[in-house]
């Protein structure tokens, strides 16, 4: 093959690849709405700790579980793919090779309020909205692959457990990914 | 046409797009360099730093980007006055009215969708030349 048509090769593989996660991200934002599931006991620890063996491992990066995360009875998948989402933005979007990813809880009375932090590049506060929109990223998919679907189901899945999810960050020093989850799940939810 | 005095800014951020222009560019002998942008917020960066020409300039827009999409760039555009008078065409995968709706409330010289086919580009930049000869008449 030339090294023109391996070129092309290259880039057609990559373009189906975005494709099969355009597929995946669409799906995965329509369940996002659907009616709750039976509740279970879920640790949070274990949950993230699975999450990390999930996500695909990256040389050099640490993903810390704090102390003090809670058990509650609650939706496992839904909660697990927040964390999925999160975590995995923190590690994709660090742009250094010793990405720290931790994730920490505190108790908001009637809710636990999680958070993911990074060392990455962090986000101007006028992006702070943006990137929970749909299909939105702030790099062009060239560069960083991506469809700009995730944090619209992070959002999407936590709105729906009555709860709220939001960034903090300044340009230039890591983000705070946080998202609140209810301590008691009433049978509406 | 006069395709030779044309100075176009491509503000797209997908490469394979800017690919199928460049080519069409090449189809239709129009030989001046193609500016590229990323998103709207480079392609401010670009007009506003001076690095791209404003005489007989077209910009060729798409409308989802990362950081400014394409309708946030129109609205700074049309609300400079140095840029305001700029000849903007959208090139864009949305077929969605809204877009349209949107993109046409600021003054946009025509609206494409992808993929491009060459016929409907060089019709588009036969008007656009028209309209720049008249607009040039002493």
């Amino acid at each position: 093959m030339t090294p023109d048509a391996r070129a092309k090769m290259e880039l057609l593989r990559g373009r189906v690849h975005r494709l099969q996660a355009l597929i995946d991200g669409i799906l995965e934002y329509s369940r996002a709405a659907r009616a709750a599931k039976d509740r279970e006991e879920v640790d949070v620890a274990a949950l993230a700790r699975e999450v990390v063996d999930l996500l695909p491992r990256r040389e050099g990066a640490v993903v810390e579980i704090a102390e003090g995360l809670p058990r509650m009875r609650t939706e496992r998948v839904p909660l697990q793919q927040v964390l999925m989402n999160l975590v995995g933005n923190a590690l994709k979007h660090a742009r250094r090779d010793d990405p720290r990813v931790r994730l920490t809880a505190r108790d908001a009375g009637d809710r636990w309020e999680l958070a993911v932090d990074d060392n990455g590049p962090g986000i101007a506060p006028r992006y702070h909205e943006r990137i929970w929109g749909l299909f939105q990223t702030l790099e062009a998919r060239d560069k960083v692959e991506g469809t700009g679907i995730g944090l619209s189901v992070v959002r999407k899945i936590v709105e729906r457990k009555g709860g709220r999810a939001w960034v903090e960050s300044a340009e230039g020093s890591g983000a705070s990914f946080r998202f609140t989850w209810p301590k008691e799940e009433g049978d509406g939810r | 046409m006069s395709g030779e005095m044309l100075n176009i800014l491509l503000v797209d951020d997908d490469e394979v797009d800017v690919m199928n222009v460049r080519r069409a560019f090449e189809k239709m002998k129009v030989r001046n360099p193609v500016f590229v942008a990323g998103d709207g917020v480079e392609a401010l960066e670009l007009l506003r730093g001076g690095k791209v020409p404003r005489e007989r300039l077209l910009v060729l827009l798409d409308i989802h980007m990362p950081r400014m999409n394409g309708i946030e760039l129109l609205r700074e555009l049309r609300a400079d006055p140095d840029l305001k008078r700029l000849s903007v065409v959208v090139l864009t995968t949305s077929d969605e009215e809204r877009d349209k709706i949107e993109a046409y409330s600021y003054n946009v010289a025509g609206y494409i969708l992808k993929p491009v086919t060459f016929a409907g580009f060089a019709q588009m930049m036969a008007a656009l030349d028209k309209y720049w000869a008249l607009v040039e008449l002493p």
